[in-house]
């Protein structure tokens, strides 16, 4: 679906990363974190051809991204951070916009609506930045493109809202699709992604699927001092600690994201070495 | 060729530009008819002057708001990329670059140009019947205007009649060809800078100016035998001789044929052409 082959990627002269390698397949939700600068929302706008990387090679669905071809961008869908929906009503922007992506289907489109409980004839710019960015999903997810980015999706959306999001997303995936989903709250991926891939300045630090790491790592409280000095990365939680440690017994165990990504980013070395051993 | 310009596509392109845009598109064509009838009333009702109504005063009229509004307006047709939010929805919409091209010069410049004209013709028209009520051939002997009377023709942008067109009388064609190229310099001004193009797009276009002047009076010039060009025509140099006669070196008329065509029918689809090139390397 997506080849990343040494793409760098850059502002003029500044970098934001260089000599990147990723593979992202359909059949899978990927999960792309890393902290605030590290080029997450770069390397989405590169691989949806709205930024042109200063060297390397992309290749999107055999598309180049750069190229911005219809055919391209009609089967693709990103729905970013920032973004600003046009003074139309919901369905005169389903209207306007759905004949623009040949597999939109309407009804799924609807349905999401009323999941997330927002009428049809409903103005867009009556409507708040958590219900707009709703919207926004559901028209991506009804598009029914073949890849679908998204940048901190679940950014400005409350509690419910959120939840709402990750189930409907994970509703509406198949195996011909690949999602990439952005965001710097790792607990927010929680229940959605199979994949996670973590960059930081030097590039990629862990791409792993969900059930690699669960096989070969264990999460979990300890309250007991000893426990600590075979863990991999550990830290201190109210009466004990939270630890994260080779997975010995071969039991899959629910995966800490937010502990996984925290050792990820202290030792990314180690963990490299355990998954690539 | 289809990933270059599908049809349907353009259609859809140019529903959905419509339907976003149809608000500030119907306002800014309210606003020139304001203008525009206010100005007739201005000087019909203020001036008192029936001569504001001659047909060369009407095609002023015409051409300076031509000129004005429709610069105005072109600064505005890449908004798109004020902001970042929306340059995002403009870049990653279905379409090609050639689309989404054709459809800004769609409204920006064949819708403008048609219904700019034709707001013209119907104020102008209205204004035109108003100066004959008022500046009838009584009042015209009641303020001592002696006959032939002040007659008041609509100067209308239809006619082919030299004496009532606007296109067609004088250089006023060569007004109307000049139009379209400094307009297109609007529009590309729009594409490279995203805030106050209007100021940076006549600051450039300014010094363009001044250094083609510059280069004509400080270099051209002095490196020739001291003459002048022909008043009619760039194509003929004229040198005094001592004996009172003159050498005239000229181009063949078909060189001059060439380059008068170019500058009205060839500048204008060459700065678009650049337009669809700065589209197509934008980035956000």
């Amino acid at each position: 679906m997506v080849r990343i082959e040494n793409l760098t990627c850059g502002y003029g002269k500044k970098i934001v990363f260089r000599d990147l390698n990723l593979n992202f397949r359909n059949g899978t939700i990927y999960g792309l974190l890393g902290k605030n600068g590290t080029g997450k929302t770069t390397l989405l706008n590169t691989i949806a051809g709205l930024r042109f990387p200063e060297s390397g090679r992309l290749e999107v669905m055999k598309y180049a991204p750069s190229k911005r071809q219809p055919t391209f961008l009609e089967d693709i869908f990103f729905i970013p951070e920032e973004f600003q929906l046009p003074p139309l009503s919901i369905a005169q922007y389903q209207r306007y916009y759905s004949t623009f992506y040949p597999k939109f289907n309407s009804y799924e489109f609807n349905d999401y609506l009323k999941l997330f409980e927002i009428s049809i004839g409903d103005k867009l710019q009556e409507l708040s930045y958590g219900q707009r960015k709703k919207v926004l999903v559901s028209f991506g997810l009804a598009a029914n493109t073949s890849l679908l980015l998204l940048d901190e999706p679940t950014n400005g959306l409350d509690i419910m809202g959120k939840s709402q999001v990750r189930k409907i997303i994970a509703g509406a995936f198949t195996d011909q699709k690949c999602i990439i989903v952005s965001s710097h709250q790792v607990k927010d991926l929680e229940n959605l992604i199979d994949h996670i891939v973590i960059i930081d300045e030097t590039g990629v630090i862990l791409n792993q699927s969900l059930a690699d790491i669960g096989e070969k790592l264990s999460f979990k409280i300890s309250f007991d001092p000893g426990d600590l000095e075979w863990s991999i990365y550990h830290e201190p939680i109210l009466r004990g600690h939270a630890i994260v440690a080779m997975n010995t017994d071969g039991i899959e165990n629910k995966i800490d994201l937010e502990l996984l990504y925290k050792a990820t980013v202290s030792k990314p070395k180690l963990l490299n070495s355990i998954f690539n051993d | 060729m289809q990933e270059v310009l599908s049809f349907k596509r353009l259609i859809n392109v140019l529903g959905k530009n419509w339907y976003e845009y149809r608000k500030p598109y119907l306002l800014f064509f309210l606003s020139v008819t304001i203008f525009m009838a206010g100005w007739f009333i201005f000087s019909l009702v203020v001036f008192r002057n029936q001569m504001h109504m001659s047909p060369g005063d009407q095609a002023a009229i015409y051409f300076m708001g031509l000129y004005v509004s429709g610069c105005l307006s072109a600064s505005f047709l890449f908004q798109d990329f004020s902001s970042k939010a929306r340059a995002f929805n403009f870049l990653s919409l279905p379409a090609s670059a050639l689309e989404k091209l054709c459809c800004i010069l769609f409204y920006g410049v064949l819708i403008f140009f048609i219904v700019y004209t034709a707001i013209y013709f119907l104020t102008d028209w209205v204004a035109v019947k108003i100066a004959g009520n008022l500046y009838s051939p009584e009042w015209q002997q009641s303020h001592g205007i002696t006959q032939p009377y002040f007659r008041f023709n609509v100067a209308s942008p239809f006619s082919l009649n030299a004496d009532r067109s606007i296109f067609y009388a004088g250089d006023n064609f060569d007004l109307l060809a000049a139009f379209f190229p400094i307009q297109a310099c609007f529009v590309l001004g729009a594409l490279y800078f995203s805030k106050n193009s209007i100021v940076k797009t006549v600051i450039i276009l300014f010094l363009l100016l001044f250094l083609f002047l510059t280069l004509e009076t400080r270099v051209l010039f002095p490196s020739m035998p001291w003459g002048t060009t022909s008043v009619k025509s760039f194509s003929a140099y004229i040198i005094p001789g001592a004996d009172g006669n003159e050498l005239i070196v000229a181009h063949p008329s078909w060189i001059r044929n060439v380059v008068i065509f170019a500058a009205r029918f060839l500048i204008a689809p060459a700065i678009w052409l650049a337009c669809y090139f700065r589209i197509k390397e934008k980035q956000i």
